[in-house]
């Protein structure tokens, strides 16, 4: 195989005419573009969702408050240990070593 | 005087075209930029032909063509907001089309879709043969035996030798559609040239076997 050999190869492939465009073909990638759009899924960041759900996340943490305060009135009623008086009990304790 | 005249004048006239086409197109994707959604359309229209023209290079199936022609187009609008307008949009356009193939081949090569001397035309191979007399081979028998031969070659040398020696560009310009250094294309091109003579050489044996 020599260079002259390929080079008629070349000079052939050049001379190939190229495809006809379709008559449609602007329009159809105008409707691919529109199709594209309507299915790509809209991106949310942190903030976004922070805001989004801010009310439910108000409503639990106020609920989870609530929650903390009345366990510790009942226990405070019942006289029984609570984990303040353990920690009171340990520093005591170290102080008077 | 009257030659010279006429010389200047036939040598603006491609010049004036062009930056008419130019002009065009940049008022195109202003408008786009805009929020005219027609407008992409009439760039598209503008631009069609020079894309095809790029891939089919690439692909001989017209309706693959076509799809990688949508994907060239479906890039170019979601990158039109990175298009400085530094360089004319067609150049910019026709980069993304050199893309969008060597994304196409080396997909192809991925796939390991072979393509044999069995499914070229008789007269492809009595051209390797030599058993024709000599005459000008017809551009689609040539695409058959490069197509064929190109199975040995790696993707970018597939697309640096196919922009060389069948686009005619020239290394500056080959360098500016692949984003590839003057050293990697010279390289590529050597080598696509040297495998492909290997490869032909190959197929002709083969044949006479």
């Amino acid at each position: 195989m020599n260079d002259k050999k390929l080079n008629q190869l070349f000079a052939a492939a050049r001379r190939e005419k190229p495809p006809t465009v379709p008559a449609d073909f602007a329009e159809r990638v105008q409707r691919g573009l529109g199709q594209a759009a309507s299915s790509t899924p809209v991106v949310i960041n942190f903030w976004d969702q922070l805001n989004r759900n801010f009310a439910r996340y108000a409503v639990a943490a106020a609920a989870m408050i609530m929650l903390c305060a009345a366990v510790e009135i009942s226990q405070s009623f019942s006289h029984d240990p609570s984990i303040d008086d353990d920690v009171n009990q340990i520093c005591s304790d170290w102080m008077l070593h | 005087m009257i030659d010279l005249a006429l010389r200047i004048a036939i040598d603006r006239t491609p010049n004036k075209k062009t930056s008419l086409v130019e002009n065009d197109d940049a008022e195109l994707v202003a408008r786009v930029r805009a929020g005219s959604p027609d407008a992409y359309t009439d760039l598209v229209r503008h631009n069609q032909q020079q894309v095809f023209s790029i891939l089919h290079r690439y692909e001989r199936d017209i309706h693959l063509v076509e799809d990688l022609a949508q994907e060239t187009f479906t890039k170019a609008w979601r990158a039109l907001d990175r298009f400085d307008g530094r360089a004319p949009f067609q150049h910019w356009l026709s980069r993304i089309a050199v893309h969008v193939a060597l994304d196409h081949v080396r997909r192809r090569k991925r796939l390991g879709g072979t393509f044999s001397l069995a499914e070229i035309g008789e007269d492809s191979v009595a051209w390797l043969r030599d058993e024709l007399p000599p005459r000008e081979l017809e551009g689609r028998q040539a695409r058959e035996i490069l197509e064929l031969a190109m199975q040995a070659l790696s993707p970018a040398e597939q697309v640096v030798i196919t922009l060389m020696e069948i686009e005619g560009h020239s290394i500056k310009e080959i360098c500016s559609l692949t984003g590839d250094s003057s050293v990697a294309v010279r390289v590529r091109a050597m080598r696509a040239r040297s495998k492909l003579r290997k490869a032909i050489e190959k197929l002709e044996d083969s044949e006479h076997e």
